[in-house]
């Protein structure tokens, strides 16, 4: 039963983080569009070799 | 061969556009289509047309000018931006947005307009917030216009203001509801090592330990997820009411602060779980009244986005520049182009055009506007230019003075559902006498079980399950009413559908839909063939721009017509070596419809009439109306009396005034109240205006003026009247599901009083009650979200 003394504090600490975590996403406004970002892994971002070019154009 | 425009879908019989792209030539049903299909493959984005779920918006380009002069004007833009610290952002607001293809497709594009760093678009909210260099004042034109390009519509939000308060009460909302969820369970988990005595007594240090932490958890839950409750409760009473915040606050604060008493006294319970889990409980219902209220607010604020409206000031000689119609000064010189609303009272000074007053005054047919001629504000070029003198500004002309009303009467109208129940105070009232009883009775029995039984009380007796009976059951309806295209603003207007002795329906762009057809025909030489005449009347006016031309767009047109020449007043042409001629022949003109002639070498060959198209299912609304709810149904029009009569005869209508100005219709509305009682007023024009506000119930339909929109408390989103009937069926839904709910609410209390006053029931189990019955009152409203009409109009 001694273990509880350290376990219990740990789970607050656990909870607290996770409370900040999904705060900080609340924040940054991760919620506000469930859909959308679902399908963004569907989408290839092609780089057009042009387009390339010129980045390297205005890099230099 | 029918062939679908690749970019919007659009079938077209000739295709007369192409695209060039890597993957071959592609059809396109217009150059703005073409240019589309071009750009997105030449910016490598063609996963587009692979990926989305819906046909992307026609490219219309006529308003683009319009649109993008606002680019050109910062100082009309400039109060619309925001500074952030590397970058300046403006919201826009998009429309036909309709899957994440067309999200992904506008943020490429814009990616590669230079001066932009980012353009998120949010799918739920169709909102493009561009982010741009802090060097521009306003984002660089380039960005519209590629967004125009595309097809889809773009238009400041209408205010501002109410989207950021929209978001900061959706995450104020969601942080509590997370907190409280993480919190009760995490505060249950501990409470169930308490109430299952896993621990004996000589480990009262860890029992400490669990009791403990329990505080710790539920502080913040009880005093941040649950800070609404307390603040409502504030409210009410400094207004010295008692509302249903009142005794959810008192069991809230009994519950934590009861049980840091109990714990200084060395008692055995804390309540702290209970405490978390009946915030929880409560959150979840008043989050989902907020999801479905802010969607309603969404969808009707939408219909308020517009573009600050501008126009073209003559300077010098043909030169002029863009204006805000704000800026207008008196003698004025503007530029007017087919297509554009004239936005002060003016005079004509030169061109000549056909002038449609159908918003301001109901009358169908176009005007011919010459020099010397005066124009009202608001009025509608169909066809032809104008150049115009301004006479007043923009403020001072009937549309904006009946506008003033409007914002007022809206003003006016904000009233919270929430607070509609009467009984409020009643009930607290009854409820905190009841915990004094049962504190007062159960005192003998020591204080910690006199206070055990209070709490279960307050909380099995919780009203929220009462407070949530009616908003959600509101809003509920609303979502409903969505998915069969009303969008309704005030729900106020929902719960007085049942009162209604009668309906007002407007004529011009309400029962008719504002397009001329032809209605009769009348042959000169009966050995002539009628299709035959037709078919070359169709030719004739293929062309002609002006709106009655339009009724013969479905006539098979004869095509060996040569050297067809179009005028003000007709056309002629060439057909097999013989002069064919049409124009307007006044003097045989019927109520409401307008006749013209067909000659051939000068001589008539048919007369035929046309004219303002009675919307296919006007006549099975207005018999619907009557035969099932006993309505009497007028109309009410600004259009000349004769036509106006002849309607109210074919629909079968009650009565049928026409010559009406705006307020004479407001004042017929407000005498049937007082005579008949309450009225439903349908009109779309700005002269429906006053009347729809005078009305219990009012509606606009699809194309309405703006000022109609805003005056209504119900929109239809379809271009048709056919969700009309579904409104007072909705309504009567509504009405049942809202006292089903308030009867079950009572019948729960009514058995768990008891209960809990006999002290048969834990804070938790109590808890637990009044979660269910809470739930049950959801899904009870829920239910009306899987309505269906039970009727179907017979066209």
């Amino acid at each position: 039963m001694e273990s509880l003394v350290l376990i219990i504090p740990l789970s607050l600490i656990g909870l607290a983080v996770t409370v900040y975590i999904l705060f900080k996403a609340l924040k940054s406004g991760q919620f506000e569009d469930l859909e959308k970002h679902g399908w963004s892994v569907v989408f290839d971002d092609r780089e057009r070799p042009d387009a390339q070019q010129q980045g390297k154009q205005t890099d230099e | 061969m029918s062939i679908a425009c690749w970019h919007c879908g659009k079938v077209d019989a000739s295709h007369p556009f192409t695209a060039r792209t890597p993957d071959g030539e592609k059809p396109a049903c217009c150059a703005g289509c073409a240019a589309a299909i071009e750009m997105v493959h030449d910016l490598g984005l063609d996963d587009y047309y692979l990926m989305r779920s819906d046909a992307a918006p026609l490219v219309d380009q006529s308003d683009h000018e319009r649109t993008l002069a606002l680019f050109d004007m910062p100082e009309l833009l400039a109060t619309h931006v925001q500074e952030s610290e590397d970058h300046k952002t403006l919201n826009l607001q998009l429309a036909d947005v309709n899957c994440a293809a067309c999200c992904w497709l506008i943020e490429k594009v814009l990616h590669e307009v230079p001066g932009i760093q980012a353009a998120p678009v949010n799918l739920a909210t169709m909102q493009l917030n561009l982010q741009f260099d802090k060097s521009l004042d306003i984002p660089p034109k380039e960005a519209a216009q590629k967004v125009l390009e595309l097809g889809y519509g773009l238009a400041l939000p209408g205010d501002p203001a109410r989207e950021k308060q929209l978001t900061r009460e959706f995450r104020t909302m969601l942080g509590r509801l997370i907190l409280a969820g993480i919190g009760s369970m995490q505060s249950m988990t501990y409470a169930a090592v308490l109430y299952l005595n896993v621990l004996d007594s000589s480990e009262q240090l860890y029992k400490e330990l669990f009791r403990y932490s329990s505080l710790l958890i539920a502080t913040p839950v009880v005093f941040y997820s649950g800070l609404p409750f307390f603040q409502g409760a504030w409210r009410g009473l400094k207004q010295g009411t008692l509302n249903m915040d009142l005794p959810i606050a008192i069991a809230l604060f009994l519950a934590w602060g009861g049980s840091i008493v109990n714990m200084m006294l060395g008692g055995d319970h804390v309540y702290f779980e209970s405490a978390a889990m009946f915030v929880f409980f409560l959150l979840i219902s008043r989050w989902l009244e907020q999801h479905q209220r802010h969607r309603i607010q969404r969808e009707w604020q939408r219909l308020q986005d517009a573009l600050p409206q501008v126009v073209r000031k003559v300077t010098t000689g043909d030169d002029y520049r863009w204006i805000g119609v704000r800026q207008i000064r008196l003698e004025d010189e503007l530029f007017m182009a087919q297509g554009e609303v004239i936005p002060v009272d003016a005079e004509v000074l030169a061109g000549e055009a056909q002038v449609s007053e159908a918003a301001l005054t109901g009358e169908s047919l176009p005007i011919t506007r010459q020099p010397g001629d005066l124009v009202a504000a608001g009025s509608k070029l169909l066809e032809g230019q104008l150049t115009i003198k301004a006479r007043g500004l923009a403020h001072e002309s009937l549309v904006a003075r009946i506008g003033e009303q409007v914002q007022q009467a809206q003003n006016e109208r904000v009233t919270v559902v929430r607070d509609w129940q009467k009984v409020a105070p009643l009930f607290t009232f009854g409820i905190l006498l009841l915990a004094i009883t049962t504190m007062a009775y159960h005192w003998s029995s020591g204080p910690t079980v006199a206070f055990e039984y209070t709490l279960a009380l307050l909380v099995i007796t919780c009203p929220c399950a009462l407070a949530l009976a009616v908003p959600l059951s509101i809003s509920a309806t609303l979502s409903a009413g969505l998915r069969y295209g009303l969008l309704i603003a005030s729900p106020k207007q929902l719960l007085a559908m049942h009162h209604l002795k009668g309906v007002m329906f407007d004529k011009t762009g309400t029962l008719t839909n504002g397009e001329f057809a032809l209605v009769k025909t009348e042959v000169a030489d009966d050995s002539q063939n009628l299709e035959y005449l037709l078919g070359i009347t169709a030719a004739l006016e293929k062309d002609h721009p002006h709106p009655i031309a339009r009724a013969f767009d479905n006539v098979a047109h004869e095509t060996h017509l040569t050297d067809i020449r179009i005028s003000r007043t007709g056309a002629e042409g060439m057909y097999n070596g013989q002069r064919w001629s049409i124009s307007g022949e006044p003097t045989k003109a019927r109520p409401g419809a307008t006749c013209l002639v067909l000659k051939l070498e000068g001589k008539p060959q048919l007369w035929l009439w046309v004219s303002d198209q009675v919307r296919p299912e006007s006549a099975a609304v207005i018999e619907h109306f009557h035969q099932e709810y006993g309505w009497n149904v007028r109309l009410a029009s600004g259009d000349a009396a004769e036509a106006v009569q002849a309607l109210g005869q074919q629909l079968h209508l009650e009565e049928a005034h026409g010559d009406m100005t705006p307020n004479e219709k407001a004042e017929w509305l407000a005498a049937l109240q007082a005579t008949e009682g309450s009225q439903m007023m349908v009109g779309d024009g700005i002269n429906d205006a006053p009347a729809l506000l005078e009305a219990d119930v009012s509606v606009a339909p699809a194309n309405s003026t703006s000022l109609a929109r805003q005056a209504a408390g119900v929109y239809l989103l379809q271009h048709d009247l056919a969700a009309l009937p579904v409104l007072p069926a909705l309504a009567k839904r509504c009405r049942s599901i809202i006292w089903q709910n308030l009867g079950w609410t009572l019948l729960y209390n009514a058995i768990a009083i008891p209960l809990a006053m006999a002290g048969t029931i834990t804070p938790w189990a109590a808890a637990l009650g009044m979660a269910t019955s809470s739930l049950l009152v959801t899904l009870n409203a829920n239910r009306i979200n899987r309505w269906k009409a039970s009727f179907s109009l017979s066209p």
